[in-house]
This record gives C-alpha cells, structure tokens and sequence, in this order.
C-alpha cells in the first residue's frame, strides 16, 4: 500500500507544478485517448485436497494518454524565420491504473498449511492489485540545432535491437552530415521496484518472493544466506509489509549506452547500439545483521574475501541490425532482406539472431527467415549459469495478397530444433514444426471473412485446429464480428493433457460519435477438463483527437 | 560448444547480408526520370489504395485520347482550369458542363439533338443510358483522404504523374490514373536530396497527419496501411504476429504512424488479444510456452506474469503439482521421477519455461553448493570450468555466483569439486 501512497502523491506534485501558474500560454495541440476496460471471468484454482476453485477475476482498468504538441511559441517561430522548419516541443505521457476486485488478488491462499493472504504470498500478484503504471512520460525535443539534434527527456520506452526496454533518464540524438545519426542516452533502467513502474520492462529472471539476505551467525563470518523472513515486521524500511520487499530488486539501476545508424536512405538502414546496465550490491539489512566494525563489513554481503562486488552488472549487449529494400524491375519485384544479432557482454556469446529476407513477386510474397536463441537473464539470475542449450528456428511464409482481390491467401511452415543433443538421455523430442494457412476475403462491403488452420508438433505437444471469423460492418458508426475456434491438443510428458476444445467469441462495437466508442466482448469455451467458460470484456474508448 | 559453432554462422550470415546490401545499394528505388508515369509504370502496384483515392462513380463517356488527339494544343488547364492554382485535394478540378460547352453547344431543351458537322450534344452522348424525364446519374467522386497542393507542383507536367491520357484507348480517367506513392518518392525522398527535383520527404508531407504528427491512420474509409513501398513492411497475411523484425530494425518507422501506446496495449497489456491467444488458451498455452514459440517474453515477464499466475492456481512447486486435482485426476504436469535427469534436458531446451513457475531459490535448493560434494547436482553442465561464459559472467556480477559459493577456495572459473584447486 505504501507504494501506491507514493505513487500518488508523486502524481499530486506533478500535477501541482503543471498546473501552477507561470507566463501566458502559447497555443498547443493536443490529445487525450483514454480506455476503460472492464474484464469478468474465472480462473482453475488447482488444490491438492478437496475440488478445485474457481477464483473470480473482476478487474477494471483504466487508461489515459496525454500527448501535447508544439509547447512553446515555436510553431510561429519556425513558421517566421525557417520557412516551417525548426525546432518542436512535444510531451507524451501513458498513464495506467488496473486493479483486480476479485478473489484472485483478494482471496487467501493456503500455504504449508496455514491461511494467506493471496496478495502476500505470491507478491508477485500485486502487478495486478492497485496497478498505477507510468508506462511513459517524456518531453520529446525535435530540430534543435539547425535540425541536428533531438533529445527526449522522461521514462521513454524503446524498441531497439531486439528488445524492449525502458528508462527514466535522456536520449540524445545528433544528425551528422554523413547520413548517421549517432545516439548516445543514459537514466535508470526502469524496473518494478521504480516509481509508478510496471514489473513487465524488468529484466527477467529474478522475483522479489524468492529475495535473499545475509544473515550473519555467531561469530563474524559464519553465517548464511536465508530468505526473508516475511512473518518478520521491518523497521528499517519504509514499507508497511515486507512481502514485497527485496533489497537488490530495489535498488536504481543505471543504464547507458549509445547508438549508430544510418540516415536518410529509404532503402538502406542500419543500427548498431550498445548498451549497460548496473546496480550497487545491497548492504546488509540492519545493524543487527552486520559483522562488527572491526570486521570486514562495509555494508556489502561478505564473503571470505570481505565482501561483494559494489556493483553487479545486470545486462551488457550491443546489437547490429540492417535492413535494405530493393526495388527490381520498376518496381514489379522488391527483395528486403534483414539480419539482427546481438552479443551478451556479460554472457560471452551472441544470444539472439535473426536473418531473412522478403522477396515480393506482383502480389505474391515470400519470406524465408531463420532465427537463433539462447536464453539469457538479469546478471543477478542464478538461472545465467545453468546448463542452457541454444535453438534455431527455420520459417518460411508465403503471401497472396493482390490491391485489387476479394480474397488474400497466406500460408506459412516453420521448424524449431533445439540443441541440447549432448544431455539427450530421455527421449524427449529434440524438434517441434508446424504450419498454418489462412484465407481472408471479401464478401461485399458489409461482410468479411477469415478461415484458418494449423497443425504443429513435436516437443511441447501437438496441436491441430482452426478457427472461422466474420465481420459484419453496417455502417461507420456500427459492427460486429464473431469467431469460432476448434482445437486438437495433446501435450506431452507422460500424463499429458488431452482435450478437443472449442471456442465460440462474439463482440460489437459501436461508434457513438467520433472519436468515442464501446465494445463488448463474450468469449466462452469448453472442453472435457474445465467443461464451459465464460468471459466478458466491454471497452469505452474516449479520444479527443483533432487532426491536423 | 555448439553456440560457437553457431556464432560464427551467424557471422558469416552477417556478412552476406551485407554484401547483398552493398552490391545493390545502386539499384535501389528504380524510378522514372521523366514523362509517362501513371498506368505505364506503377499499374504493377495495383490499384490505388481505396482508403487513399475512395472508390468512385463516374457514369459518363469520355475519352480523353480522342480529344487529346483531336485537339493537340488542347491543355489540361483548358477543361481543369483550377488545376494549376488548387492549395487543396478536397477542391473538385472535374470540369463541369461549362467547360465542354466550349466545343459542345449543349442545349438542355433539346436533349437529342444532333449537329452535323459538330461534336456531339445530345445527352445521352456523355450520360449513357439517360432517358428523358429522368434524373442524370451523378458523378461521385469523394475527396481523397490525402494532402495535395496543385499550385506547388505548376512546374511538374501532368503526365508524371496521371500518365500519358492522349495514349490510344484512354477513356475517362479514373483513381487508375491518380499517382502511387513510389511515383511521388521519386522527388519527396531524402535520396533525391541536394538534386534539383528534392522535395519535402516528411510522410506528412503528402499524409493527413492527427495531433502528434505522426501519420493519421484511422481514416473515413478505412484502415491506411503501408504496401512495402517502403521497407517491405506490408500489414498483410500475417504480419500482426511477424512484425518484430521490421520493429526491432527501425523502430523510429514504425513510429511515423504508431505511438508508443498502440505497442503498449498489446506488449504491455492487461487484456487478451482474442486472435493471438484464442479461446480456451488457458488449457492450451503449455505447448507453445514449452517450445518457446511464439517468444512469451514478447510481452510476458515469466518471473512475474507467469509465476503469479500458476502459484495462484496451484500449478507451482510450492502448491504443489495438480495431480491430487479432483477434476483432472491423473494429470500432473511433471511425470514421475522428473526432478532426477529428464528436468535438466527441458530446462536446457527453454529455461524460460521452468521460470515461469519455478523461481531461483527452488532450483538453489538441490543445485546450491554444500558441502564438500555437489558434483551430483551441479548445474553448470559440460564445458563449463574456465570457459569464456563463466569469466564473463564471474567478471561483471560476481553476487550471482555467491548465491551458492560461499568459500574462498570456490571461487573462480577454475574451481571444481571434483577437482579442487
């Protein structure tokens, strides 16, 4: 609770010195999107005695997107002494409130045999419980310097090679003459224990339930590492409960890093990025846990060297990407090819690459692509230092897609192998493959439909199905569609799970003015396990939007 | 180890990469230097986009190579006389009845009357199937969902971009002989910068645009999506599944039409993308989270997402294995005897898989060093001591490595139980 206190009185001061008068406004424009979302449905609760529970999901979330453009009195500026060129000021926020009303956060749990509170036995459900998430809020500058530079200031998501990520910190970017950018940034990694944070930017491999600490024995350096106790109640730290608490996933993780990539050619582009984050090993959690001040103790976990690395790094990569775009024939083919890898400083080894190309015929497109992975972690995951095996996976997609057809076909086959054949001993599939199709046509300009299939096996299971969707459109304003699904799955392992599952979803939207409209879902399915389901979704979209 | 082998194929595919690239650098984006564009040269691009240029009615007869031909010093301007001096695409440059009255002396009373010797003006030479009494069929052509200003193109001929209308055979002319984009990238490209035909390259430029600038895709008539005129991004078959390898290369493109919160919603959400994960994929999702296929970290946090959910339904270490499950009996999630060998073969394949249920300390339990003898449960694997995995990882976070080793003589690369330093 402590949290979502902080939370909102960050909130209260930020809108305080927005809203605190200062000199005359200049005229901006702006947009304001906001979703309310509301979802009803229930979920297994598995239970080793007695018959399983269906645990109530209620959850109601809201969200509100912010975007001002051209703060400041530039646009007259630009309009005066640039000729419509020139620097602009923008600010771009996403604010997301959810919250679960349910039993499945605000249920108990019974653990060892004695009764919690769900919410505290698996911290990890307060994602989900009085969510208040800034997914970002940056102030984004453009054309400064003559048109060379731009920097965004604030918690910024990015999609880079190969990943998300996001930071509370600045991104700086430098137009040079010779078609490069270069890019250089640097913050705080953002990360659950962060303000108005979402766990999902995180790095994975590490929970807070499963946090460690030193606790020293007798004498100094006899004692041992221990979970938190979470009976315990913390004086020294200003939560409320110690469910959540784990030092080293709150501490502020640095990050910097910087970029090069290509500019100006529409059909060439190239990146290449690194990037750093850190954090401070965590000292010991209180005086009663510390070694003597004769001792080796600076507040660091001691070992028999004396003590911890200060600082842990908790991910190093840099990546290449490049991507090209070439037109053949006039225009009547088009070959795109692409590649990605990205090396894991800190692992020593590529751990994700990708290559492919698309070859576009008139209408007909091809896309043959392979990928490699090796799973990596947060350098403070034990999980890093596993017996871990790479894969590759060979796809190959093929598309029909005419400007001017009723119907658009696309077809696709993929292979995945893994590599562990070193450890096979137990005759688990070392592969898995599949492959899908899908029609999409055109009925006339009120109904459209979609049909598909796929089949796929190997390791993890085998699934066959597919799955029939229409759309009826009856004006701007009205439409609905619906889609039946039915499934073949049998997933492997000794007992596996065996089930023909169907599903049916119907939804409505309707479009009560522009820029305004409501949803409504219902998805049910059945099945021999769970028998029948139901879930229900309805959605308000609110946008105010001018255009320009 | 196998991922050697694998980096230096991923190398060498690199390099050929970029050698493809290199070798067609000088190809890139063919395009007419002059004249006769229109049909002639892009009708390979198929018709223009009907959320572009909407569909149209025009039910009249006319052709323009005949009065072209007929005509040679006819002009454009002549009949469109707007044209030249249009700022917007929302103004109608189709000539009305005024401009063919200059060769055809219309007389509205006399509606089949023939002049011998003169061009046409009976009714139904231009309104086919027109009766008398009867209202004309009206010419529908809706506005284009596009910025285009005439007055600043004056000095371009009409025939780059609508083509050659005098050609034999061109009747009306029709959204076939409005421009597609590859033609108008032709100057409105950052290529073409420095050159004398350069011109603004902003998508904008041409685009409507909502109130952040970014190209506004939600249109009267439709969806605006790209072709792969561009960067071969097409929003076609399967792309909503396939998207990453365009995004990852070039996120500031993708950003030209979606801000931040359209990827949000879906990598960053909270509520299920019903064709993505369809229907009962609650019950289903075990087979594509163990192969890792489609990629769960795409917007899944395991040691989050996925540990919440299956330690609150009691599919975890903790709760237990659903095997006492009075409803499924006899299904259990591991089968006998896997926290021996078979454990380590899955973990191999997709460790990510285990973490979604398993977190650190659980696997620390059997795996942490104690004592003298942990060979059994080492989890390193083969290959492991003084490897270049383990330096890298020992020098940049030495705290992973004191969660199980604790002395002095453990420490380092070099280290073994089986063969102490």
């Amino acid at each position: 609770m402590a949290r979502v206190h902080r939370a909102a009185a960050v909130v209260a001061v930020a809108a305080a010195w927005v809203s605190w008068p200062r000199s005359p406004a200049h005229a901006y424009g702006f947009s304001i999107h906001s979703r309310i979302l509301t979802q009803a449905y229930e979920l297994r609760g598995f239970r080793l005695s007695g018959p399983d529970v269906w645990l109530a999901r209620r959850r109601y979330t809201q969200t509100l997107s912010l975007d001002l453009v051209d703060l400041g009195d530039l646009a007259r500026k630009r309009a005066i002494r640039h000729a419509g060129r020139g620097a602009t000021i923008s600010f771009s926020s996403y604010l997301r409130l959810d919250h679960d009303f349910g039993d499945w956060t605000g249920g108990s749990v019974t653990v060892d045999g004695k009764s919690t509170r769900a919410i505290d036995a698996v911290p990890e459900l307060r994602a989900s419980s009085y969510g208040l998430d800034l997914l970002y809020a940056y102030v984004d500058a453009r054309g400064l310097a003559d048109g060379r530079v731009d920097i965004k200031l604030g918690r910024q998501l990015a999609v880079d090679a190969l990943d998300w990520w996001a930071m509370d910190g600045a991104t700086v970017r430098v137009t040079t003459p010779l078609h490069a950018i270069v890019e250089g940034f640097g913050g705080l990694r953002v990360r659950d224990a962060s303000p108005l944070a979402t766990s999902q930017v995180e790095l994975d491999g590490t929970t807070g339930a499963d946090c460690q600490e030193y606790v020293e024995g007798a004498t100094p350096g006899s004692g041992a590492w221990q979970l938190i106790d979470r009976t315990r109640a913390l004086t020294d730290h200003p939560d409320a409960d110690d469910t959540g608490y784990c030092p080293q996933r709150d501490q502020w993780m640095p990050t910097f890093g910087g970029a090069i990539e290509t500019a100006g050619f529409h059909g060439v582009f190239a990146r290449v990025v690194y990037r750093r984050s850190e954090s401070r090993t965590v000292g010991l959690l209180g005086a009663p846990d510390r070694l003597s001040a004769t001792a080796l103790d600076t507040g660091y976990y001691p070992n028999e060297y004396g003590q911890a690395p200060a600082w842990g790094v908790n991910e190093e990569r840099i990546a290449a990407t490049v991507r090209a775009n070439i037109d053949l024939r006039g225009g009547t083919a088009q070959v795109s090819p692409w590649a990605a890898a990205r090396y894991s400083l800190l692992h020593g080894l590529i751990d994700e690459a990708e290559a492919g190309a698309r070859l576009r015929w008139h209408a007909h497109a091809i896309e043959p692509e392979v990928s490699y992975r090796f799973p990596t972690f947060d350098g403070d995951s034990i999980f890093n230092v596993f017996a871990v095996e790479p894969s590759t996976e060979a796809r190959l997609s093929w598309t029909y897609a005419p400007r001017a057809g009723a119907a658009r076909v696309n077809a696709s086959a993929w292979y995945r192998r893994y590599l562990g054949d070193e450890y096979s001993t137990t005759g688990v599939a070392n592969a898995a493959g599949g492959a899908s199709a899908a029609v999409d046509a055109e009925v006339d300009e009120r109904w459209r439909a979609r049909g598909e299939l796929f089949a796929d096996g190997g390791y993890g299971g085998r699934r066959a199905g597919g799955a029939a969707a229409l759309r009826w459109r009856r004006d701007r304003a009205v439409s609905a569609q619906g889609r039946a699904s039915l499934l073949d799955i049998v997933s492997d392992g000794s007992t596996p799970i065996r089930a023909v599952t169907g599903a049916l979803q119907l939804g409505a939207t309707w479009r009560l003015a522009d820029g305004v409209a409501l949803s409504g879902v219902i998805e049910s399915s059945s099945d021999r396990y769970t028998h029948f389901q139901a879930r229900g979704l309805a959605i308000l979209d609110l946008a105010f939007a001018p255009e320009r | 180890m196998s991922s050697t082998r694998s980096s230096s194929f991923w190398f060498a595919a690199l390099v050929v990469i970029a050698a493809v690239v290199g070798a067609a650098w000088s190809r890139v984006s063919a395009a007419p230097e002059s004249g006769t564009a229109g049909r002639a040269i892009f009708a390979d691009d198929g018709p223009p986009s009907p959320v572009i240029f909407p569909t149209q009615r025009i039910p009249i007869t006319f052709s323009h190579a005949a009065h072209l031909n007929r005509a040679p010093s006819l002009q454009c301007v002549d009949c469109h006389d707007h044209a030249d001096d249009s700022r917007a695409s929302v103004d109608r440059l189709v000539p009305d009845e005024s401009a063919c009255e200059m060769c055809h002396p219309i007389d509205r009373a006399k509606p089949d009357l023939v002049l011998p010797g003169k061009p046409p003006v009976a009714c139904v030479a231009c309104h086919p199937g027109w009766k008398p009494g009867q209202p004309v069929a009206r010419v529908e052509i809706e506005p284009p969902n596009l910025k285009f200003d005439h007055a600043a193109h004056k000095t371009t001929a009409c025939a780059f971009c609508h083509g050659d209308l005098a050609k034999s055979g061109t009747g009306l002319a029709t959204r076939e002989d409005l421009p597609r984009m590859r033609l108008c990238l032709t100057c409105h490209d950052d290529q073409a910068r420095g050159t004398a035909k350069a011109a603004p390259s902003a998508c904008t430029t041409c685009h409507l645009a909502d109130a952040e600038g970014r190209v506004r895709i939600q249109l009267p008539d439709g969806l605006l999506m790209p072709t792969g005129v561009l960067v071969g991004d097409a929003h076609e078959g399967d792309f909503r599944t396939r998207h990453a390898n365009i995004a990852r290369t070039d996120a500031g493109y993708c950003a030209t039409c979606h801000a931040e919160r359209f990827c949000s919603d879906c990598h960053l959400g909270v509520e299920k993308p019903r064709d993505f994960h369809a229907g009962n994929y609650v019950l289903t999702h075990p087979v594509e989270a163990r192969r890792g296929t489609p990629d769960c970290s795409a917007c899944h946090r395991a040691q989050s997402f996925c540990v919440a959910c299956h330690e609150r339904s009691g599919v975890s270490a903790r709760t237990g294995e659903f095997e006492s499950s009075s409803d499924m009996p006899g299904l259990r999630f591991h089968p006998d005897g896997f926290a021996k060998a078979p454990h380590a073969r899955e973990f191999q394949n997709n460790p990510t898989a285990c973490a979604a249920c398993h977190r650190e300390d659980f696997c620390a339990t059997c795996h942490r060093r104690s004592g003298d003898n942990m060979a059994p449960s080492n989890p390193h694997g083969p290959g492991w001591r003084n490897s270049a995995r383990c330096e890298a990882l020992a020098k940049r976070n030495g705290r992973m490595c004191l969660r199980c080793h604790v002395s002095a003589a453990e420490t380092g690369c070099g280290w073994s139980a089986a063969a102490p330093m």
